[in-house]
């Protein structure tokens, strides 16, 4: 042995009896352990020394045991006041900020303040007069397909709610308000710590959860296994079968006919094995992927969909022209809706007390795109080492598997899209972006684009697409992909068309696009900025014969709006910058070419679940 | 630099704890928190107090968690836990004021103003705790402060303090561990200090003498 590794040794031989000597204080060591330490203590004055102060400042932390101040006569009252505060809060009528309580600094306090409605009033609106404050008649609301959105929020005691807003109503466009209710309506919540900077995007069968943790630096992804259930809790008035006549309006009408997602049907409380069994047992140790492994061929799985190709039966399509079977919105508007009585709540965390299942660390996930495959048997994401050390490449995870495997290697691809269960990958090779379509079975690759095409998002029938269309370069460290000179542009797929629409032009930064399940609804996302920084979302009607947006006539022009949007059929949410640094939740839901807002007040902490 | 394993285990851990909510009820929620008042307020209270070393403060951030406590009753599943998820709460929120604080300690316009004129109650909770040990503890890093404290004077078991913490078994012993060297060497600091602040002062009188 070198003198090196001799004193390498006895350094860790002296940090282990330190190690040693702490742990006896709280539990016994293991027989070999006391032994190994008490001859090492015989032999060493310092360790020795460390043992015995270990334990006389024991004693004198103990000495304190039954030291302990009297708390404030008054403290019940206090809390029971703010709890009765807390109790009233969540029938404001207006304005939605939860409020620091009473006495109590609140800084860090996240959470929102959240309408509970079904396990308080017993099938009594929380909101009987509606929100408006001011003159005049309130804008009629305007009935839409029921929909729902969900968002994580975190509470300063490391709580993370899902609160989940139905919407069967939203406000005209341009109105502040118009009766309903701005808040959630339904909470669950897990306790799930990590950094403030999340996203979440939720299986297509609603059975699990993928978190992103961006973090400060590194970051991790995460697959939380979830369950539903719409069984109502015992204890809870939420069952109470007396409907609230102020939310009935949409369920009479023909156009707010419920269409819940795939998933949220009433099935009972489910977990899924193959993630619990992993989250049971962290401490087996979970690999996760290396950035620069071996590519990984992914074990075939159960013949995952096209999510473009498969459109969703319960899509609200917005037809191009105004359709005449749309049921228009009642002449008499519901004057109480909100969140009154409502179906108890979808979504319960399942239960997993050893961890959800880490897929990813010590990572830097890129940009927003991340999704689950259509049958929701993989799930794609870009990343690169927290150490900065290669650029990015494509990883996937298969349900089942313990980790997330990077499917390149060249540290300069981004995930681009799902396309017939295949992952369309954007690369740049030799200085020139590519796009090709990965066979996660067989390895195999097909180019689908050179030249000027990057990140293509293409629509459901397959037949159009929105892409990057320029150059792209490498960032300053050689490494990052990113758009220079250029324009995003909507066309038919294959790229064969001469006149493109062009939906932004550079430079950007970054963009997402989403198309709804039947492709007549295109929204676009597109930021100049700086990550984290808010940029403009569209919302466009597209023609289901020519494929082209009307770009004219949005139907929601350019908001502010941070990256991480969700589109699901019928809605359109996401969070954008509001005063003092808060972050806002909105949504706009429609009806045939009825598309209406509703704007959910939210503080800081807010991710969509996609 | 390695990763540290400790920060590691806690980086894999911590996005979990899952627990079910599906119904929320207010009175059920009022009466459990209740009872959990008349319980715990005591240790709780005294926990707050010792991590924040601000009597007032610590009255305020009680009340405060209590109140998560009815916020989130029913993501307690087993009862028997209460005690340790009322101190996770009750920990969280001592941190997220500590952190606050470091935050504002950087704003000289918003200032340490609560805390400017120290109350009465106040000092007579310094004298009560003051002392090299005192001292000591407040120089180590607040999470490691939190698990002596929670181990040596409220005497939460192994698996209470990790709940408490929010973080593994493995994972809290391994915090616990380095709580005590740390306080070991505080202690030394301390002792230091003092040594050479009397020396200063003997050699003071030697001068005027």
């Amino acid at each position: 042995m070198s003198p090196r590794f001799a004193r390498d040794g006895a350094a860790a031989d002296h940090e282990r009896a330190r190690d040693l000597a702490a742990t006896r204080l709280g539990e016994a060591l293991h027989v070999g352990d006391v032994a190994w330490l008490e001859d090492h203590l015989a032999g060493c004055g310092d360790c020795a020394a460390a043992a015995a102060e270990y334990e006389e400042q024991r004693r004198s932390l103990q000495a304190f045991r039954l030291d302990f101040p009297e708390p404030p006569r008054d403290l019940w009252a206090r809390t029971s006041a703010a709890i009765e505060a807390e109790g009233a809060a969540r029938s404001w009528r207006s304005g939605w900020r939860s409020r620091g309580l009473p006495l109590v600094p609140v800084a860090g306090l996240m959470v929102i303040a959240i309408a509970v409605g079904m396990g308080l009033l017993n099938g009594r609106s929380l909101f009987p007069d509606g929100t408006r404050t001011g003159d005049g008649p309130m804008p009629t609301p305007i009935n839409v397909a029921a929909a729902e959105v969900e968002v994580l929020s975190r509470a300063s005691d490391g709580t993370m709610q899902i609160l989940t807003r139905r919407l069967t109503q939203v406000c005209p466009m341009g109105a502040d308000a118009c009766g309903l209710a701005p808040s959630f309506d339904v909470m669950t919540t897990a306790t799930i710590s990590g950094s403030a900077d999340l996203a979440a995007i939720i299986s297509p069968g609603r059975d699990r959860m993928v978190v992103v943790d961006r973090g400060e630096g590194a970051g991790g992804v995460y697959v939380v296994t979830m369950a539903q259930s719409t069984s109502a809790p015992a204890a809870s008035p939420a069952a109470s079968p007396t409907p609230d006549p102020g939310d009935s309006g949409p369920a009479a009408s023909p156009a707010a006919s419920p269409t819940p997602d795939p998933g949220d049907s009433g099935q009972p409380a489910t977990t899924v094995p193959g993630d619990s069994g992993r989250a049971a047992t962290p401490d087996t140790g979970l690999e996760t992927a290396s950035p620069a492994e071996t590519p990984h061929t992914a074990t075939p799985s159960a013949s995952p969909g096209n999510d473009a190709a498969t459109p969703d039966p319960s899509a609200t399509p917005v037809p191009a022209t105004p359709d005449p079977s749309a049921t228009p919105a009642p002449a008499t508007p519901v004057a109480t809706p909100g969140t009154g009585e409502q179906p108890t709540p979808s979504i319960v965390v399942a239960p997993a007390p050893d961890g959800a299942l880490e897929i990813a660390r010590d990572v830097i996930v890129l940009g927003g795109i991340a999704a689950y495959s259509a049958d929701g048997a993989r799930f794609a994401f870009t990343a690169r080492p927290a150490d900065g050390s290669t650029g990015p490449d494509v990883y996937v995870w298969t349900v089942g598997d313990a980790e997330a495997h990077a499917v390149t290697t060249n540290h300069a691809s981004v995930f681009s899209g799902w396309l017939d269960g295949n992952l369309l990958v954007s690369r740049v090779a030799d200085g020139k972006p590519e796009t090709v379509l990965l066979d996660l079975d067989d390895g195999t690759e097909t180019a689908v684009s050179a030249g000027r095409t990057w990140r293509p998002a293409i629509g459901p029938r397959g037949r159009t697409a929105v892409w990057w269309d320029g150059a792209v370069t490498l960032d300053g460290d050689g490494l990052i992909p990113v758009p220079g000179a250029g324009r995003l542009v909507l066309a038919p797929w294959p790229e064969d068309s001469p006149n493109p629409q062009v939906l932004a032009t550079g430079p950007l930064t970054d963009w997402d696009v989403h198309w709804d399940a039947a492709g007549t609804v295109l929204a676009v996302w597109t930021t100049a900025g700086k990550p984290g920084e808010a940029g403009l979302l569209r919302l466009y009607a597209v023609d289901a014969d020519t494929g082209r947006a009307d770009l004219d006539h949005p139907l929601m022009d350019a908001t502010a709006a941070f990256g991480g949007f969700s589109l699901k059929p019928g809605r359109l949410a996401w969070s954008a910058p509001a005063e003092d640094g808060e972050v806002r939740v909105s949504v706009a839901a429609w009806s045939g070419r009825d598309v209406g807002r509703l704007d959910l007040p939210a503080e800081q902490g807010v991710t969509i679940i996609r | 630099m390695a990763a540290d394993p400790l920060e590691l285990e806690q980086r894999r851990l911590l996005p979990v704890g899952l627990t079910v909510s599906a119904g929320w009820d207010r009175d059920e929620a009022y009466r459990f928190v209740e009872d959990l008042f008349g319980k715990h307020q005591h240790e709780i209270y005294a926990y707050l107090v010792r991590m924040l070393r601000d009597p007032e403060l610590a009255a305020d951030l009680a009340q405060d968690a209590f109140v998560k406590a009815y916020r989130a009753y029913d993501s307690l599943q087993k009862p028997e836990n209460a005690r340790a998820w009322l101190y996770q709460i009750a920990h969280r929120v001592a941190l997220d004021d500590l952190r606050r604080r470091r935050i504002v300690r950087f704003i000289p316009l918003v200032g340490e103003t609560r805390n400017s004129t120290p109350s009465a109650e106040h000092l007579v909770m310094e004298a009560r705790l003051s002392g090299e040990l005192q001292r000591a503890l407040g120089r180590i890093p607040e999470r490691q402060r939190a698990a002596l404290l929670l181990a040596e004077l409220h005497d939460l078991t192994g698996l209470e303090l990790a709940a408490a913490l929010g973080v593994s078994h493995v994972a809290a012993r391994a915090l616990l561990t380095r709580a005590r060297e740390s306080l070991r060497q505080a202690l030394a600091v301390e002792r230091q200090a003092v040594a050479d602040h009397e020396a200063a002062a003997g050699q003071r009188r030697e001068t005027r003498s």
